[in-house]
Formats: C-alpha cells, sequence, structure tokens
C-alpha cells in the first residue's frame, strides 16, 4: 500500500473515530453527572477525572486523531485550492507537521501540570 | 412551436466578450442543438459550436446548458422547463471560440493512464476471447461506453481547481484496462493513477461526474473501486 493510500485511509478512519470521539466528549462534558447537570462544575471534579490513565488514554487520543484529521484536511485543501507546486507542497506539509507535533505536545504535556 | 430565448457565450481569441440572446422557434421535440444552429442560421453565421453525429454517439456537442455540462444533441430545448436557455462553453476546458473548447487537456490527462490495449501475448495468434458472461463482462459492463464528451471533466469540481488531475473519464478507462484478463500494463496505470496531486486520491467523491455522464456511467463507483483495490496489499487483480 502506497502512502497515498495509507493517508487517504488514515482521513476516513479518523474520520469515523472523531464521529465517536466527539459524540462521548460531549456526553461527558455536558451530561453525564449531576454535578454538570446541577450548573455545579469545579475545577476538582474535572481534575480528578482526567487524573485517571484511563481518561488521560482517551483524551490523548483524541486530540491526535483531531490534530491528524484536522491538519490533514487542511493540507487537502491547501493542495486542492492553492494551485501551489509540488515543492511548495512538501513545505506546507513539513510545516503542517511540525504544528501537529508541537500541538499534541503541548497537549499532552498539560496532563504533566494538573494541580 | 415554442419561442425561446437562447443565451449563448460569445468569446474571441481566448476573451471572454459576454452572452448574446438570440430568440429561436423550436418544435416540442427539437433540442439545443437545433436551437444553436437556428442561431447560427437564421442570426449570426460567425456563431461557432462543434458537433458531429447528432445522435448521441460522438460526444463533440458536449457543453454547459443552464450551467450543466451536457450534449446538446440529446437536451430537448423543452425538457430544460425554462423560456431561456443558457449555454456556455463546457467548464475547465480552453474556450477556442464561442461555446467551441479545446479538448487537448483532456486527452493530455487521457494518455497519462495508457489507455491503449496492451496485451499480455502480443505475438500470440490464438484470439483472446473474453466471454460475455465473463465477470470482467458482468461488471463492466455499465462502464465501457465513454464516448470521451468531455461533459464529466467539465463537471468535476476537483478538475476546476486542479490542472493536474487525471479526471473521471481518464480514471474510469484505466480502470476499464487494469481490470482487462487479456491486458498487461499494470504498472504504468497504477502509478499514474496512485500520484497524490493527479490520481484517484484527489476525487473527493463529488458524484457530479457521474450526473452529467450522458452514457450514465457511474464514474465516481470507478473511482471508489480504484482506491479499494489500491487499499490492498496484492497487486491489481484482473477480473477473470
Amino acid at each position: 500500500m502506497s502512502w497515498n493510500a495509507i493517508n487517504w485511509y488514515g482521513q476516513r478512519i479518523t474520520g469515523a473515530a472523531l464521529v465517536l470521539l466527539l459524540i462521548a466528549h460531549f456526553w461527558v462534558e455536558h451530561f453525564a453527572s449531576d454535578q454538570l447537570l446541577r450548573g455545579e462544575l469545579t475545577y476538582e471534579a474535572i481534575r480528578a477525572r482526567i487524573a485517571s490513565p484511563l481518561w488521560q488514554g482517551i483524551d490523548i487520543a483524541f486530540l491526535i486523531v483531531a490534530l491528524y484529521h484536522g491538519l490533514g484536511g487542511l493540507r487537502n485543501i491547501v493542495i486542492d485550492h492553492g494551485r501551489i507546486g509540488p515543492g511548495a507542497a512538501r513545505v506546507v506539509t513539513a510545516l503542517l507537521i511540525a504544528a501537529g507535533a508541537l500541538w499534541a505536545w503541548w497537549g499532552i504535556e498539560a496532563f504533566q501540570n494538573l494541580r | 412551436m415554442s419561442s425561446y430565448g437562447v443565451r449563448v457565450a460569445r468569446n474571441q481569441g481566448g476573451i471572454g466578450r459576454g452572452y448574446q440572446t438570440f430568440s429561436v422557434e423550436l418544435e416540442d421535440r427539437m433540442t439545443v442543438l437545433d436551437a444553436l444552429f437556428a442561431v447560427q442560421r437564421d442570426h449570426d453565421p460567425s456563431f461557432t459550436f462543434r458537433c458531429a453525429c447528432r445522435v448521441g454517439m460522438c460526444g463533440t456537442c458536449a457543453v454547459s446548458i443552464n450551467g450543466i455540462p451536457r450534449l446538446a444533441c440529446r437536451t430537448r430545448a423543452s425538457s430544460l422547463g425554462a423560456p431561456e436557455i443558457v449555454v456556455a462553453p463546457l467548464p475547465n476546458l480552453p474556450v477556442l471560440k464561442d461555446v467551441a473548447v479545446s479538448m487537448e487537456p483532456f486527452f493530455e490527462q487521457w494518455k497519462r493512464v495508457t489507455p491503449g490495449f496492451r496485451p499480455k501475448h502480443p505475438e500470440s495468434k490464438e484470439l483472446a476471447i473474453v466471454p460475455a458472461s465473463s465477470q470482467y463482462m458482468r461488471m463492466t459492463g455499465g462502464k465501457r461506453d465513454c464516448i470521451t464528451c468531455g461533459a464529466c471533466f467539465g463537471a468535476c469540481g476537483v478538475k476546476a481547481t486542479s490542472g493536474e488531475y487525471l479526471g473521471p473519464a481518464a480514471i474510469n478507462r484505466a480502470l476499464l484496462r487494469l481490470a482487462d484478463p487479456r491486458d498487461e500494463a499494470v504498472a504504468p496505470r497504477m502509478k499514474a493513477l496512485d500520484s497524490e496531486r493527479a490520481g484517484v486520491w484527489r476525487c473527493h467523491t463529488q458524484f457530479n461526474c457521474t450526473a452529467v455522464c450522458p452514457k450514465g456511467i457511474s464514474l465516481t463507483d470507478s473511482i471508489v473501486w480504484l482506491k479499494r483495490a489500491m487499499l490492498r496489499r496484492a497487486p491489481f487483480e484482473k477480473l477473470p
């Protein structure tokens, strides 16, 4: 399978994963507990949840999947509409990978700083 | 007889000169091609369009009619349901004059997929028979009628932004040759089709090509078929 095929398939897989993760995200963030429904959400409650390795795993997976899908989609738009040559497209790809890696590191790093 | 306003694009030497409207009388069963002939015969002999067979076999008269690429000879004026018929050149192709376009970019992409038959055994004197009951004939039956009219090329949203994209007709042609059990040129076609900027991966499954194909070919299905084949590790599987 070529890289182009893997990349195309990756967009579909992450797109499907995002549907499930987004539904779960909205449910957990807005409806999952009485505390939330009463409007008494506190920092401590959120910290307690995301201190769990399971939730950290889900949130980091969400972050990586969203970054892959979003930045991959942005790259597609640039290639489709940018009327740029192959050299410029490679620069765009490199910049987006760098931005994605930085963004992912920033998000993952946040879990280390829970107080 | 019904009266129609035929609004045609005028273009000279690659420079658009807007639209001009002519009043034309048409019988109920008359086509947009008849309307174009009426404009040329009764109003302006310099008005330029292309046609050849007049029966939907050659694909020469493809133009944009009321915003949709179609064959002028297969589009009845009464079927449009409008008193005005707007005729413009096919999008995504350079205009030669008025509504006549150059098909050169279309056939440049066509050539890139090695469209001709490349036999596995060119020296063989045996007839390479593909029975009508074979899987190849059954699965490609609806895909072999392309008349290279360029309607799909003109309707394709991806083609509108990418000069490099092969376009639906060329990809469909490649699929037919790839699936053909008698043909051997797999590698050069797969290389062209796997290109990120020109190949099947650029298609966004908009179905515009399928919607406008005058032969009813499901071109989007052909593209998706190739994408599925390329996701497998094995080389392209010939149909028996």
